[in-house]
């Protein structure tokens, strides 16, 4: 017991280290270096643990996943200590723990004398999520232990993190997305008031993954002779794993080992699945609430289904309107298609962004767009200095890339808005975004003279015209800092714009949305193909700087 | 104050940057000095050879520029096509495209090696981009020189300037005593002769041109001239009659242009160049200035004509951080704001506390005149 709660403790501490001290990427202006400094075990290690999130994303997005190695090691392991994962690591799980002794405990809990239709609700949400994944659809991110839990610290903790340690008016707005999420948050600490760790016994998807590895199950718990059914046992357990005769539901044993904590005559052991043959009571007789009601699979396969298709027209009717820019994605994401079926929406990218750049979309996207991750060019724009994103998505929706990799993946193209930018339209001198592209190197925004005037002999007068903003659509990589520093002052300080005269958009022809290779291969190619385009010749030699004639 | 008039706003915070930057760097003139010989041998060698940065630039220009580049463009303006408009309104507002430009020019110098006004015309624009962009005294003037061979008009006041700065007062007042009056549009000859110490004879040019009918001109050089000289009280006195000035027989919007700058130039001598932290009397003082991601408050504490703390208020800053608290202690440290270097990597930042710091100061300024 006391073994099982310092695990639990551990596995806490370190995902809220991850993910509060690990995922912060501050202290000097290098973002990805703060960062790495800090990770020593991956960042992302419990959301790869989560083995409902890669595999319904490999399903998903038919293909295979690196991240298939963590989730099939934890299953091996699941397979060794039944549910261990659920016991143990999972860091929602201990939160609930926490929640039923704290409020649970004390409030008296919300009897129920009989286990209704909810019952196998997880092993229904573990079909609608994968029949989701074989329609393409990802809905993980709605359900998956992890994820639920990486996204609800985001969007409830990390902005009291921001507040408290940076300011709070770096802290961005909410959109009806966070809403979403915190009710479904709220909602499952809600249900721990049905009954001890409701959500984990009832609902989890990722937990009745695991329940159906126990079939496999090498370990068990198996009750001897010795028992008084004196029924300590079955109050105890948190998991409904104990029957009315004291012997085990074994897919829904975590090997938690608190029944025989409580256990008077001694009777409960933990053995390997062939050993003990003469254990009693009768381990092999029925049990109706834990086997699989075929007719709630179907039922569970037919809702997968509903959802599944509804949520493929849903996406199918999001970026249909021709006014409706796609949302800009982080830097080294693969193609938008591919992107929301490997996302699993557990905001880890959007939590290690300096700045918040990126930020958790709502419903403008669609219902397929929920909770993916945007970037907000108005608020930031993406650093330079910074490939943090990447390095901590668990599914490879947003590649792992170099940072000199990541500076030439475009993620959109600035465009200028001639007729409110300020030297444009005549309002005065202003060359913030000239300067802001410049000191982040990537020089893509350089000046036009406007508005130059000619004198009789044709040539421009001196000092007349104006200068004012262009893109170099070579160069511009649509990282929004132009966006940005026209939002906060032109916008915010000056008011002198409603909004930035300066707006990165993304899209075909905009973005480079590719799932491997380089991105200055990339680059390179595109020049060519643009000088090939514009019939370049190969330029002929100038020849000697003072050529003959001259000496 | 500074948010308010967009226009003037960012001349004031060039101007104010440009005395920071000065501070950081203090201007020491120093001039070499070069016999004539020495000199010519100088523009001689330097022409001949390319600047050492020639074979890293590719000649890359727009597909749709029209390489025959005629005497007199034809048709409307069109930077897409015509050379020098090409140059006027891509090239010369870019730094990063300077290069690019000499080497396309150069490139066109010798396309029409065999039109004797299209050369020259090629040799004088090389001059004026050396000079202009790259500050390459000798290149400069050698190929103006070249281009005189060619019967091209070559302004004397830059070609002075080019043998001033390359070490011969002599060949350049020569060639500057032939002048006896500025009839520039901005006030080159005079800004030549301040630069060389000339300061009665600037001035004296600057009363002559005012009374010629550009007086905002002129008195704007003229102030220059005096702030260059560390007369801030005469500088402030012409700045003042830039704007008081009236009428001109230039042109309107360059008067314009100039009063805006006499406006910055004041300010920037009031709170910068004449703040005297010993003058300033005790007390709490704030001032805003905008920062990198919007405005920045400051607190400055004056104790006994001494700087006793510098606080961040209030701001908006996304990162820099190490600007916030770094900066107030080295102004407490150099008990001034002249001279403090900015914070790697937060300039911005550092920079709006300086110039808040420095407004602050200049607000509790005691009434001496400065």
């Amino acid at each position: 017991m006391r073994f099982r709660r310092l695990v639990q403790g551990v596995c806490l501490l370190a995902f809220l280290v991850l993910f509060f001290y690990v995922c912060w990427p501050y202290g000097s202006r290098q973002y990805a270096q703060a960062f790495q400094e800090r990770e020593i075990i991956d960042a992302e290690i419990f959301l790869l643990l989560d083995p409902l999130a890669s595999i319904s994303a490999a399903i998903a997005a038919r293909m295979l996943l690196w991240s298939w190695a963590a989730a099939l090691g934890i299953i091996l392991l699941c397979v060794i200590f039944p549910r261990a994962f659920c016991g143990y690591l999972c860091p929602l799980g201990t939160l609930f723990d926490g929640f039923d002794w704290l409020v649970g405990g004390r409030a008296g809990l919300v009897t129920r004398k009989r286990e209704g239709w909810w019952v196998n609700v997880r092993y229904y949400l573990l079909a609608t999520v994968l029949a989701g994944a074989v329609f393409g659809v990802l809905l993980s991110g709605f359900v998956a232990a992890i994820p639920v839990l990486t996204r609800a610290m985001l969007i409830i903790l990390a902005p009291v993190q921001t507040g408290l340690q940076k300011g709070w008016y770096l802290v961005p707005p909410m959109n009806p997305g966070h809403i979403v999420s915190i009710l479904l948050f709220a909602l499952m600490f809600c249900l721990g008031l049905l009954g001890h760790r409701f959500w984990c016994r009832h609902v989890c998807p990722t937990g009745a993954l695991f329940s159906i590895v126990s079939i496999f199950r090498l370990t068990e718990r198996r009750v001897t002779a010795a028992c008084v059914k004196c029924g300590k046992c079955a109050k105890a357990c948190s998991f409904g794993a104990i029957k009315d005769d004291f012997s085990t539901r074994f897919l829904n044993c975590t090997l938690c080992r608190s029944c025989r904590h409580v256990c008077p005559a001694g009777a409960i052991r933990f053995v390997p699945r062939w050993s003990g043959r003469d254990d009693l009571p009768n381990v092999t007789s029925a049990s109706s609430a834990a086997v699989i009601s075929r007719r709630g699979v179907l039922a569970g396969l037919g809702g997968a289904v509903v959802v599944g298709a509804g949520s493929s027209l849903a996406a199918g009717g999001t970026s249909s309107g021709p006014d409706a820019h796609p949302p800009i994605r982080p830097p080294g994401s693969v193609p938008e298609e591919r992107f929301l079926q490997l996302c699993v929406r557990c905001g880890e990218c959007i939590k290690v962004c300096p700045n918040n750049v990126l930020q958790p979309a709502g419903f403008e996207h669609g219902f397929n767009g929920l909770w993916t991750p945007k970037v907000v060019a108005d608020w930031s724009g993406c650093e330079p200095s910074c490939s943090n994103c990447g390095q901590v998505c668990p599914t490879g929706a947003v590649r792992a890339l170099a940072l000199e990799e990541k500076r030439a993946a475009r993620i959109g193209l600035a465009e200028v808005n001639q007729r409110t930018c300020l030297p444009y339209a005549g309002q005065g001198p202003c060359q913030l975004c000239v300067d802001e592209c410049r000191m982040a190197g990537y020089d893509a925004i350089e000046f036009i003279r406007v508005g130059g005037e000619l004198d009789e002999r044709g040539e421009p007068v001196e000092g007349s015209g104006r200068l004012a903003p262009v893109v170099r659509e070579d160069r511009c990589v649509g990282c929004g800092l132009c966006q940005m520093r026209c939002h906060a002052i032109n916008v915010k300080v000056k008011q002198l714009l409603n909004g930035s005269a300066v707006q990165v958009l993304a899209g075909e022809g905009r973005e480079d949305r590719i799932t491997s290779g380089s991105y200055i291969v990339l680059r390179n190619e595109r020049a060519r193909r643009r000088d090939s385009q514009e019939g370049k010749p190969a330029r002929e030699s100038s020849g000697e700087y003072l050529p003959d004639f001259l000496k | 104050m500074v948010a308010r008039r967009p226009g003037s706003a960012v001349l004031i915070v060039i101007a104010l940057s440009a005395v920071v930057s000065d501070a950081q760097s203090p201007r020491v003139n120093v001039q070499v000095v070069r016999t004539r010989a020495e000199v010519e041998a100088l523009i001689q060698r330097m022409g001949t050879t390319p600047p050492d940065w020639w074979d890293t630039v590719e000649l890359t220009y727009p597909p749709t520029l029209d390489l025959d580049w005629p005497l007199r463009a034809a048709g409307d303006w069109d930077a897409r096509k015509n050379v020098g408009q090409y140059i006027w309104d891509v090239i010369n507002p870019n730094s990063g495209r300077w290069k690019e430009g000499i080497k396309l020019v150069h490139h066109l110098m010798i396309r029409h090696k065999g039109d004797r006004d299209k050369l020259g015309r090629s040799m004088e624009t090389l001059g004026r981009m050396f000079h202009d962009l790259m500050e390459d005294w000798g290149r400069a003037a050698f190929w103006w020189r070249m281009s005189m061979r060619y019967d091209v008009y070559v302004d004397p006041i830059s070609l002075a300037h080019c043998y001033w700065k390359l070490g011969s007062r002599e060949m350049a007042e020569e060639v500057l005593l032939t002048m006896p009056d500025d009839y520039t549009r901005h006030g080159g000859l005079i800004k030549l002769w301040a630069d060389m110490g000339e300061i009665d004879k600037a001035l004296k040019l600057a009363e002559r041109k005012a009374a010629g009918g550009t007086p905002t001109i002129a008195y704007l050089t003229a102030g220059d001239t005096c702030r260059l000289a560390g007369r801030h009280k005469e500088a402030l006195a012409y700045y003042e009659k830039v704007l008081t000035a009236k009428g001109t027989a230039g042109r309107e919007e360059d008067a314009k242009k100039d009063k805006a700058r006499a406006q910055a130039s004041i300010e920037a001598i009031k709170v910068f160049d004449t703040l005297d932290v010993t003058q300033v009397r005790d007390g709490t003082y704030t001032a805003s200035s905008i920062a990198y991601a919007g405005p920045l408050h400051v607190e400055v504490i004056a104790k006994a004509g001494r700087i006793q703390s510098v606080r961040v208020t209030e701001h908006q800053e996304k990162q820099f951080y190490s600007a916030l608290s770094e900066t107030p202690k080295r102004i407490i440290e150099k008990q001034g704001v002249r001279g403090v270097d900015a914070v790697t990597g937060a300039t911005m930042t550092s920079e709006a506390i300086i110039n808040g710091t420095a407004k602050a100061l200049a607000g509790g300024m005691q009434k001496t005149s400065p």
